[in-house]
C-alpha cells in the first residue's frame, strides 16, 4: 500500500519538474524576447514624435480644416466605429489578452467593425457579429512597418468613404516590467487640441517655435492629407511594438509565478513522499519484530 | 562655409543624423536641391530617392518612400517609412518583389488588388533604380 503510494508521488514530482523545465524555459524566452520588443519601440519614437511635430506645426500655420481632423461643427455619416484590436499571438501570459477583449466589449456595439491583429484575436473576433474589413493579419510577431502601412491605408479610405467616422486602437500599454494595463486610443478623427499641447516643445525640450513663412508644397492641405495616413501607420506600428512588449512582459511575469508554485508543489510533494517512505519503513520493522516475537 | 543638419528618421530608427554640405531630394513636385539658407519648407515624398553630398565632397543615395521632407533653420528632416542607402539595398529581393508584382498585374483580378501590386511594383522598381548608384 505504502510502496504505490510513494511511487504514485514520485510520478507527480517528475510530472511537475518537466512542466517547471518548460515554464522556465518561456520565462528565459520571454525575457530575452521583451528586450528585443523595448529596442523596437524605442527606435519608433523619433520617427513618431517627429510627424506630431509636423501636423502640428501645419495645424498652426492655419490650414486646420481637414476631414481627418476634429471638427465640432461636422456631423458625422454614421456613429459606426473601427476598432483596431492588438493582441497576442499565444496565451499562457495571464490575462493578458481577456482583459484587453474585456476592455474593448464594453465599448464596442452593433455596427462597428473590428480589424483584430494576433493569432487569438482573429479567433476571439471570428466568433464574434462585427463587421470585417480586411484579410488577416495573423501574427503579431509579423507586423512591420509595410503591414502597420497596409492597416493605415485600410483605415484611412474606410474613414474617407464614411463607413466609419471612428478609428480606435486597442492595445496593452506597457507600465512597466510588472505592470501592462489595456488601452483603447482615438486615432481618428485627430484630436487637435491635444496635439498641439503635445508637441509644445521640440526634441531637445525647448519651448517650440513657429516657423515663420514655410513654403508647403503643393499645399499645406495636400501635405496634411499625406502625412496623416502615415502619422497613423506609425501609431498603428508603434502600438503594436509596445503590445508586444506588455505581451512578453505579462508572460514572463506569469511564468515566474508558475515557476515559484511548481517550486512549491514539489517541496510539498517531497514532504509527502519522506513520510510515505518513513511510514513503508516503520511498518516494516513493526512487522519484522512482530514476526521474531512469535 | 559650413553645412547643414540632417536628421533621417523611420519607423525602424534613426537612419541618418549629421552634417551635410547639401542634398537632393526628389519629392512629389520634383527635384529639390538643400543647401544652407534654404528657406522654410515641406515637401512629400512618394517614391524617391535622396542624394546626400557630405562636407567631404563624397556623395551617397538612397532610395526613400513614403515620407516628407522638412526644413527650418538649417535643420533638414526626412521622415519616411523606408529609407535605404543604395549599398544597402536587397536588389534580388526587390527583384522578386519585380517579378511578383507583374504577376498579379498580368492576372487582372479586383481593383483593389491591382491597386496593391501597382504600388509593389512602384516600390521594387524605385529600390531598383537606386541601386544602380553603387559604384
Amino acid at each position: 500500500m505504502a510502496g504505490a503510494n510513494m511511487k504514485s508521488i514520485k510520478n507527480r514530482i517528475k510530472s511537475v519538474e518537466s512542466t517547471m523545465s518548460i515554464t522556465k524555459a518561456m520565462e528565459l524566452v520571454a525575457t530575452s524576447k521583451l528586450r528585443k520588443a523595448k529596442a523596437h519601440e524605442e527606435a519608433v519614437k523619433p520617427f513618431f514624435r517627429l510627424l506630431e511635430a509636423t501636423i502640428a506645426d501645419i495645424i498652426r500655420s492655419g490650414s486646420e480644416k481637414n476631414i481627418y481632423i476634429h471638427n465640432p461643427a461636422a456631423v458625422p455619416k454614421t456613429d459606426a466605429t473601427c476598432y483596431v484590436v492588438i493582441a497576442g499571438d499565444r496565451g499562457l501570459a495571464g490575462g493578458y489578452n481577456n482583459n484587453l477583449f474585456r476592455m474593448v466589449r464594453e465599448q464596442i456595439k452593433d455596427g462597428d467593425y473590428v480589424i483584430p491583429v494576433g493569432k487569438k484575436s482573429i479567433d476571439y473576433y471570428a466568433k464574434q457579429p462585427y463587421g470585417s474589413l480586411t484579410k488577416e493579419f495573423s501574427l503579431t510577431a509579423e507586423v512591420s512597418v509595410p503591414e502597420a502601412v497596409e492597416i493605415s491605408s485600410i483605415l484611412c479610405s474606410g474613414y474617407l468613404e464614411g463607413k466609419f467616422s471612428h478609428v480606435v486602437i486597442a492595445f496593452t500599454n506597457f507600465v512597466s516590467m510588472l505592470a501592462q494595463e489595456p488601452e483603447l486610443k482615438t486615432l481618428l478623427p485627430l484630436d487637435k487640441e491635444k496635439l498641439l499641447a503635445e508637441s509644445q516643445t521640440d526634441e531637445t525640450g525647448d519651448e517650440k517655435k513657429i516657423l515663420p513663412d514655410t513654403i508647403y508644397e503643393p499645399s499645406p492641405e495636400a501635405v496634411l492629407s499625406r502625412i496623416i495616413p502615415q502619422y497613423i501607420s506609425g501609431m498603428v506600428y508603434g502600438a503594436v511594438c509596445e503590445a508586444q512588449a506588455s505581451e512578453f512582459a505579462a508572460r514572463r511575469s506569469s511564468m515566474s509565478a508558475a515557476n515559484k508554485n511548481a517550486g512549491e508543489m514539489i517541496d510539498n510533494l517531497t514532504l509527502y513522499y519522506n513520510r510515505a517512505r518513513q511510514a513503508m519503513i516503520t511498518q516494516e520493522i513493526t512487522e519484522i519484530v512482530a514476526g521474531s516475537n512469535t | 562655409m559650413e553645412g547643414i543638419t540632417l536628421k533621417i528618421v523611420t519607423p525602424d530608427g534613426v537612419a541618418f543624423d549629421g552634417e551635410v554640405k547639401s542634398l537632393l531630394v526628389r519629392t512629389t513636385e520634383g527635384d529639390v536641391g538643400i543647401l544652407r539658407g534654404h528657406t522654410n519648407y515641406v515637401a512629400c515624398i512618394d517614391y524617391g530617392m535622396v542624394k546626400i553630398v557630405s562636407l567631404d565632397g563624397t556623395s551617397r543615395v538612397a532610395s526613400c518612400m513614403n515620407g516628407f521632407v522638412s526644413v527650418g533653420n538649417n535643420l533638414v528632416r526626412i521622415v519616411a517609412t523606408t529609407y535605404e542607402f543604395a549599398d544597402e539595398i536587397d536588389v534580388s529581393r526587390a527583384e522578386r518583389a519585380k517579378e511578383r508584382a507583374e504577376k498579379l498585374l498580368a492576372e487582372k483580378r479586383s481593383a483593389d488588388d491591382i491597386a496593391l501590386a501597382q504600388m509593389k511594383l512602384k516600390r521594387a522598381l524605385n529600390r531598383i533604380n537606386v541601386s544602380h548608384y553603387v559604384k
